[in-house]
């Protein structure tokens, strides 16, 4: 399907806000713009029919736009819903190419700025006119250039998350869990990266243990996040991980789990996870400590 | 027959059309002409180019222009075979002067009616763009008409008061008050939106299916394709609003909505449905007081044909405000009534009924009754949770923890059995002892019926309305049938 959409997007430029209609074999795109109550901007709803009902895996492709012949990168990007259909809000007029890539099976995009050049980004998640998408964006900081923070809930609103773009290029992730019965607890997340022009996608599994802190009143947790990525992707958890369910196999991610904690405070719930958690394995506690090693 | 001077015309006829309409925005944009296009006098526009009068008539030139306008820019002249085939359409389905259809059966040609388009986007023989887009145009027009109808009926049926969906609404918003709002706000051109994605979707579904290689053509027949339409029964814009919202009417006709390409997706996005609701008809002597005497005492239903005044749904006749009463107010089923679920947003809940075969009306379930429906259902519930191993083996183990000498899987399975056999009876005992409130005739022992009944709610200000209000029903006529604006 992916094979059949970008055969047909090939070349392709759209000059928004001009519509378009495509048609290849056995796949069709439509482009329908529309006037935003912003005189310059408009929304742009794809809508897009393959060979596969569309309750197979439309919904699991994405679209990005990226803007063609301008210094500052604009790029929208979004997850097609299962009728096959996205629709962009607040997009600038311009010559844009559209590209299709594999959604990451994770339900929420944002856009980090590419490796090269402090060029002015503009960054935009599109969002699927679906009544639940998970985790939502809950609050945008303020944006520069280079620096800007995005927070995200899970499902069920008992964990934040927040990300912050660092000096260094890394990312910071903020895991907060208001309820005190998620101190002591461990947290398995999904960390995907994206590579538009690669078309490579990763996906990691990533380990944070929550621990009480009296300053931010909440359970928290905070991890370096290797950076920047051209697009990546988080996935959030409503239960902690059950520690029962920690086998040896995870070693690998649990050391590179602990070497990823960014504050003293982690670092601190790591030991005390190490050191009093009845039910990690025994040859798993070793290595958390060393890892937590400089 | 060679036609290269004909074709010549007509992108004479068609550029100089641009020129005097949009002089001062040369060249126009295709979406603004295109809109103009298919709105503008073509006959008119036939005089914008030299044909030679004696061999091209009037219909022949509007749709060889047409053609020229929406078929593929760079693909040369159209083919003999395509432009005669079109002719012999035109001539055989719309002999009449009407130019407007004429360019309907151009548009649904170039989106692939009557033939196969081949996959080749820029060919005269594939789909063409910008018939399609014309497609979409009026598909948009009769969605934006439909979400109006669709506000005029509901938009005073919500938790809060009745403008409030029509102000304040976030920008991003999806849920149903956004959704109305758009419709309401006529001034928001072309389209926001959500409402460009239905229109797309339905778009989509209108055009010849992908047919996958290696797969046999699927055989459902949907009689909103556009290979169904046939031009000489009625144009496309009666065809597009049947298929948008199952009546080209000018008012909803809601048992039609029901078989439209838009009500799947307003159900799934926002639970607007169509299903039956339950009206009150006043006791009252003034209203229908002497009607549901005589239906009582001669044990025949009423029918809503023969109430005229005093039907309603809440707490009060809004005629003589006489406040409802369980023991004398009848209760009537409507089908085909269009409403938003209380969990949507709406005010309407589902409750179940009683049905007197003696005098028709609905009454409600008592507390017992339902109350041992909920214990026969858990009792049901448990036992089909004890045929699954895992949670038959979490149930053992809970009860281990409480009896010193807990039962195994075949005696619970035995007392549940037990426990469900006395359940039913209760439930069929109370079934047999119910007694119909307006007549006092005991019914006998039937399945509730579930209609869906609007909540009780403070009182609307400047919301006053009366059933005839309410009369957009489900009559099949569709005499009033009218095209669907473009805006």
């Amino acid at each position: 399907m992916i094979e059949a959409v970008n055969h047909l997007l090939r070349g392709v430029v759209w000059h928004i806000p001009t519509r378009a209609y495509l048609q290849h074999a056995h796949v069709r795109v439509l482009c329908i713009t529309a006037a935003t109550s912003d005189a310059d901007t408009f929304d742009v709803a794809l809508t897009i029919r393959g060979p596969l009902p569309s309750a197979d895996p439309a919904a699991q492709l994405a679209i990005a736009l990226y803007r063609v012949g301008d210094q500052q990168m604009h790029v929208h990007y979004g997850r097609l819903n299962q009728r096959g259909q996205l629709l962009f809000r607040q997009v600038q007029a311009g010559a844009y190419q559209p590209v299709c890539t594999p959604s990451l099976n994770t339900e929420a995009w944002i856009w980090t700025p590419p490796p090269s050049g402090p060029q002015p980004l503009s960054l935009h998640a599109a969002l699927i006119p679906t009544p639940t998408m998970h985790p939502r964006p809950i609050a945008r900081g303020a944006e520069t250039d280079q620096h800007w923070t995005c927070a995200y809930q899970n499902a069920t609103a008992t964990l934040t998350a927040t990300l912050h773009t660092q000096p260094t290029g890394h990312l910071l992730l903020d895991l907060e869990a208001p309820d005190p019965a998620w101190d002591g607890s461990l947290i398995g997340f999904v960390w995907s990266t994206h590579d538009p022009a690669t078309g490579q996608s990763v996906a990691q599994l990533l380990f944070a243990p929550l621990r009480w802190s009296a300053a931010f009143h909440a359970c928290t947790a905070h991890l370096h996040l290797a950076g920047p990525q051209p697009a990546f992707a988080l996935s959030l958890p409503t239960h902690p991980w059950p520690l029962v369910s920690i086998t040896p196999d995870l070693a690998p991610i649990l050391r590179q789990s602990v070497t990823q904690s960014a504050t003293a405070h982690t670092r601190r719930a790591w030991q005390a996870l190490a050191q009093s958690a009845d039910e990690l394995p025994a040859e798993l506690r070793p290595l958390i400590l060393a890892a937590l090693q400089p | 027959m060679h036609h290269a001077n004909f074709w010549q015309y007509a992108r004479s006829a068609l550029a100089q059309w641009k020129w005097q309409v949009f002089a001062a925005q040369q060249p126009p944009p295709p979406d603004v002409w295109l809109h103009a296009f298919r709105t503008t006098d073509l006959i008119a526009l036939t005089s914008f180019s030299d044909f030679p009068d004696s061999t091209y008539s009037i219909r022949d030139r509007i749709i060889g222009i047409a053609m020229i306008a929406l078929g593929p820019r760079q693909a040369g002249d159209p083919p003999d075979d395509q432009w005669h085939t079109l002719r012999q359409i035109v001539q055989h389905d719309v002999p009449r002067l009407e130019p407007a259809h004429w360019l309907e059966v151009v548009i649904a040609w170039g989106c692939g009616w009557q033939r196969t388009p081949a996959p080749h986007r820029t060919a005269w023989d594939g789909a063409w763009e910008y018939a399609v887009l014309a497609l979409y145009d009026m598909v948009a027009g009769s969605v934006r008409a439909t979400i109006k109808q669709i506000l005029r009926v509901l938009s005073h049926k919500f938790h809060d008061h009745p403008l409030r969906p029509l102000l304040h609404t976030p920008a991003h918003s999806t849920n149903l008050t956004h959704l109305l709002h758009l419709g309401a706000a006529t001034d928001l051109t072309p389209a926001a939106g959500e409402l460009t994605l239905y229109a797309a979707e339905i778009t989509m579904e209108l055009l010849p299916r992908l047919v996958p290689p290696h797969a046999a053509p699927p055989d459902r027949y949907d009689p909103h394709q556009l290979a169904h339409w046939q031009p000489a029964h009625r144009s496309l814009r009666v065809f597009l609003a049947e298929a948008v919202r199952g009546s080209a009417s000018r008012e909803l006709k809601t048992n039609a909505f029901r078989q439209g390409l838009l009500y799947p997706l307003l159900q799934q996005d926002f639970g607007i449905r169509v299903d039956t609701a339950e009206f009150k008809l006043c006791h009252s002597e003034a209203c229908n007081g002497p009607l549901i005497a005589a239906s009582v005492a001669s044990g025949s239903p009423l029918k809503l044909s023969a109430v005229s005044t005093g039907l309603y749904e809440g707490a009060r006749c809004p005629v003589c405000q006489t406040p409802a009463d369980p023991a004398r107010t009848y209760h009537i089923a409507r089908r085909n009534w269009l409403l938003v679920p209380y969990d949507y947003g709406g005010m309407y809940e589902l409750q179940a009924r009683w049905h007197c075969p003696h005098c028709g009306t609905l009454f409600s379930i008592s507390a017992s009754y339902r109350q041992e429906e909920n214990h026969l259902r858990q009792i049901e519930q448990q036992l089909h949770q004890l045929r699954e191993p895992a949670v038959r083996a979490t149930i053992l183990h809970q009860l281990a923890a409480h009896y010193q000498q807990p039962p195994d899987h075949t005696a619970l399975s035995k007392y549940l059995r037990h426990q469900q056999r006395v359940a039913s009876t209760r439930l069929q005992h109370l079934k047999e002892a119910v007694y119909c409130p307006l007549c006092q005739h005991r019914t006998p022992a039937q399945r509730p019926t579930h209609v869906w009944v609007l909540r009780s709610a403070p009182p609307l200000e400047g919301i006053d309305r009366t059933h005839d209000e309410y009369d957009y029903g489900t009559d099949s006529s569709d005499r009033d049938r009218g095209p669907d604006g473009d805006d």
